[in-house]
């Protein structure tokens, strides 16, 4: 079970910014730079990161929806975007997505037997007979009934709506799920309901998650092995616990300062926003970090293991390791 | 005399079979540098009650009761004398920073607007103390983002123009609807300690809408928990911190993942509720409600004190402390 | 139901159904059975006013008023079908594929169908007349030509706004190809749109016909044409000012039945739509 269910090795996406006007040359902005991870089977992994980090990106590259401009995809082995179309559409029952907007994943005009049915659709061969079965059971398997599967999306509140698309999601029988933010658009006691749905269809179904989230704690909650991005860049990789308890990276430390915490707080004296963009050399934070040195601006940092499977692309890793004090 | 004062107030909104009573009975009162907050979940009528406070709601929107500014009853008078109200002595924050600015003036234009319209300041007066506020909700380069327009701002600069306009006329109470929501989470903690900081300068009166109960915790004196259109609790924020009474605020808590936890076993959660159409007379929160009898639909439950300026809208807050001790959340 | 808001929501949709129905129901009727023949001239009791035997009276020829405007009608609704069903069948193609392929069909199409909207339609009308002769064919080619890039430009602006949306993502994880796609899940969502479009183009369509005729560059005589109506009675404008009237007043209450019930359409499904949370 040690084979790498998906690897992503050295990919590089850009895209072309809005032009001003028609004379001047389209910037081109790096959506993601160099980017590599591995996913192994039953392995939840968690992505984090902020609007402009290229968690989204990198979610539609893995779910071939865009090519990358470098590097390579494989699951279970294979590029991805080499595969004739033919095979890639017979591959792509293997992955599948959830996403973010209970209400703009599922087609209003569809009713929902025919929304869940749709990934066995496209792939050949079911008797319509095999087919309402496996809708049934995918309805079941995430807690709505049958009837259910006649009616429209507009009947059913949100969390329902993303059970709707965790049944679609999941009745190809896929190895890899990826969910792009898939609680945030919901209510906190029906995010916890989802998250324990979750938990449950990776315990019976055998699932391995990318999990894309802003939100620590959710990650935490359903990953095995969490990666910080920020500005297209992995900059801190890590079990969930021991990102929490030792950071090291000076982006990872302010995103847990930033989760509110359940007590009343002095605002912090410093409220100028924070300027500026990433250069093109050197580290991307090096803009905002408090750390930032003349090394920073030139070089950017590799990710390397800080200690044993802690993995940060900062200079001053070790330093920043050893000055936060745990946060339990 | 409270700053702001609402007394039951009542707001009902069109349905296809006549009127239906969105919310219902909310009291409170706010205090010059009080700051107060609404949390609930969405549908809960929290931002209807704050739309109604500035009189904003849809015409069709029947409002009864009592919202008194400076003891003044605002509900009868007509709508220039609110004009005059909002903006000036009512700041507002909304959630979505994009629809609250208009995209095709500048920004300092817009932030300069309640001035001119309020103040009477001419076009330059206005336009450096336009500049003034851009700085102080730390804009940087001001004096040149004067000139830019909203899309050319990212999503935290933008909701800081907000603040500004709403800050502009220097108004006795900020009322912020959701305000960080649409945000990052860096970013979300820089907007709160903003809108935190300028309200402690000013000595203005916040009122914080939120379904984001650390946001409320970290940053108001005083919280209002709603559901279903009614408050159902109502305690100084560490208090409620310390010892929630109704079940629903406890289910609210229970349902927090906090970082740093690790995996726990599985989340406590709630059933599914019903639509809003079918809710039965008695308690809104009945259908949910692990400690349901019976009798909690005869009749809507009346505020019982549970400790000082604590109150909570409950018949079984014995049994819901005594499982609360039991298990601690 | 509170029954006012029904009817003043409702309005638009009853009082331009019931105008738009008018010149279908008038062709229907004049099929069947007119009460004097339409082409028959008559020469003894021309200009007649209006009386229990001609209720509208007759025109210069002595045909019978009544008739000719419902004969008329015939032409008008044959030309504002075709013309609408040329438009939609081409132009929701053509701008169905410019928002699915992007990039250069995009542009292609997108500035075809600007030269589309400068050719004007009388234009074309004349050219084809030319070539082909006078006839109602001309007028169905002319005003269909007209509506193809009114069709693309909605379909593909509606269409565009369709792709940003999640299920189409979904529907692309799932491994459906593009046009299935188009077909299942962008069809039917921007179908409301068309209807709208539709009801609006053939309102216009009318009016175009009209003007054609009235420049005989349309339906030729005899053949009814409310334009042609239009035309006749201009010289007559002083003597007999009804012979202008009543063909006016029937293309325009038509013209605004038909934007009264797009109205009215739109404004029905829209808040459903919005209501789908």
């Amino acid at each position: 079970m040690n084979a790498p269910l998906l690897e992503v090795q050295n990919i590089c996406k850009r895209y072309a910014m809005r032009r001003r006007s028609l004379w001047e040359k389209s910037e081109m902005v790096e959506a993601l730079r160099n980017v590599s991870l591995r996913l192994t089977q039953r392995r939840s992994f968690g992505l984090v990161g902020e609007s402009g980090s290229g968690k989204s990106t990198l979610a539609r590259l893995i779910m071939a929806l865009e090519r990358p401009d470098q590097g390579r995809i494989l699951f279970e082995g294979e590029d991805l975007h080499r595969l004739p179309r033919p095979i890639l559409r017979n591959r792509r029952r293997h992955f599948q997505m959830v996403f973010q907007d209970p209400y703009g994943s599922l087609d209003p005009r569809h009713r929902v037997a025919r929304i869940v049915g749709e990934p066995l659709a496209a792939l050949a061969g079911r008797s319509p007979a095999e087919w309402l079965d496996a809708v049934i059971a995918a309805l079941q398997s995430v807690g709505l009934e049958a009837a259910d599967r006649h009616k429209y999306p507009h009947e059913f509140s949100g969390g329902q709506r993303q059970r709707i698309a965790l049944a679609r999601a999941l009745i190809s029988r896929p190895k890899l799920i990826v969910a792009d933010e898939p609680v945030s658009a919901l209510d906190l006691p029906i995010q916890a309901q989802i998250l324990n749905l979750l938990r449950d269809l990776q315990d019976h179904f055998g699932l391995t998650y990318l999990l894309i989230s802003h939100d620590l704690a959710v990650v935490e909650y359903l990953c095995d092995e969490v990666a910080v991005m920020f500005a297209g860049k992995i900059v801190e990789q890590a079990p969930p616990n021991q990102l929490f308890q030792q950071p090291a990276h000076p982006y990872t430390r302010r995103l847990i300062d930033a989760l509110p915490q359940m007590r009343p707080r002095k605002p912090a004296r410093e409220i100028v926003e924070q300027a500026g963009l990433p250069g093109s050399t050197g580290c991307p934070y090096a803009g905002r970090c408090p750390h930032v040195a003349a090394r920073c601006l030139a070089n950017d940092p590799p990710l390397l293991a800080v200690t044993d499977g802690h993995l940060s692309a900062c200079h001053f890793a070790s330093d920043v390791m050893a000055q936060h004090a745990s946060i339990g | 005399m409270a700053l702001l004062e609402v007394e039951n107030l009542t707001i009902s909104l069109p349905a296809a079979d006549g009127l239906v009573e969105i919310v219902h009975g909310i009291s409170l009162r706010l205090d010059k540098g009080q700051t107060l907050g609404l949390v609930g979940e969405s549908g809960s009528g929290k931002t209807l009650t704050a739309l109604a406070i500035i009189n904003l709601l849809p015409e069709q929107a029947r409002l009864s009761g009592r919202i008194a500014f400076n003891g003044a009853d605002m509900l009868p008078r007509p709508d220039h004398e609110w004009c005059r109200i909002r903006g000036n002595r009512i700041g507002i924050v909304f959630q979505e920073p994009m629809s609250a600015l208009n995209p095709l003036q500048p920004i300092g234009q817009q932030v300069a607007e309640p001035l001119r319209i309020h103040t009477g300041l001419d076009r330059n007066a206005a336009r450096s103390e336009a500049r003034r506020l851009l700085d102080r909700v730390g804009i940087a380069n001001a004096a040149q983002r004067l000139r830019a327009y909203p899309h050319e701002l990212s999503g935290g600069q933008r909701q800081r123009v907000t603040i500004a306009m709403a800050l502009a006329c220097r108004p006795d109470i900020l009322i912020a609807d959701e305000p960080t929501s649409a945000l990052d989470l860096t970013i979300q903690r820089q907007i709160l300690d903003l809108i935190a900081g300028l309200v402690e300068q000013d000595h203005m009166a916040l009122m914080l809408i939120s379904h984001d109960l650390g946001v409320i915790a970290e940053t108001v004196q005083q919280t209002l928990v709603m559901y279903g259109g009614r408050i159902v609790e109502s305690a100084p924020t560490p208090d409620l911190l310390r010892n929630r009474a109704h079940p629903y605020t406890q289910a609210l808590f229970a349902a927090r993942l906090v970082p740093g936890g690790g995996r726990r076993h599985r989340l406590p959660t709630l059933a599914t509720g019903r639509s809003r159409a079918l809710l039965s007379p008695g308690c809104p929160f009945a259908d949910r409600c692990p400690f349901e009898m019976p009798q909690c639909r005869s009749a809507v439950p009346p505020p019982v004190p549970v400790g000082e300026a604590h109150a909570a809208c409950c018949i079984r807050l014995d049994v819901v402390r005594d499982a609360n001790r039991a298990a601690p959340a | 139901m509170n029954p006012r808001a029904v009817s003043s929501r409702r309005l638009p949709i009853v009082v331009g159904g019931c105008l738009a129905s008018l010149p279908l129901l008038e062709a229907l009727i004049s099929l069947v059975a007119t009460p004097f023949s339409p082409v028959q001239i008559d020469i003894p009791h021309k200009l007649l006013l209006p009386s229990s035997q001609h209720w509208l009276g007759t025109d210069a020829l002595g045909r019978d008023e009544l008739s000719l405007l419902l004969a008329g009608a015939q032409v008008s609704l044959l030309v504002g079908i075709a013309a609408v069903a040329i438009g939609l069948g081409m132009g929701v193609a053509l701008g169905l594929v410019a928002a699915a392929r992007k990039g250069w069909v995009e542009e292609l199409v997108m500035r075809l169908a600007d030269l589309g909207f400068a050719f004007p339609a009388v234009l074309s009308a004349i050219l084809l007349r030319a070539v082909f002769g006078g006839g109602i064919g001309n007028s169905i080619l002319a005003i269909g030509a007209f509506n193809i890039p009114v069709f693309a430009r909605v379909s593909r602006a509606s269409a565009n706004a369709i792709f940003t949306r999640d299920f189409i993502l979904a529907a692309r994880v799932a491994g459906k190809g593009p046009v299935s796609i188009v077909c299942e899940h962008v069809l039917p969502n921007i179908l409301p749109t068309l209807i709208v479009q539709a009801t609006i183009q053939f309102g216009l369509a009318i009016l175009a016909e009209a003007a054609l005729s009235y420049l005989g560059l349309g339906a030729q005589p005899p053949q009814p044409s409310w334009g042609r109506m239009l035309n006749d009675a201009q010289s007559l404008l002083f003597e007999a000012p009804r012979l202008a009237l009543f063909p006016g007043i029937a293309i325009a209450l038509s013209v605004l039945g038909f934007n009264l019930l797009g109205d009215g359409i739109r404004d029905m499904l829209d808040p459903r739509l919005s209501r789908d949370r």
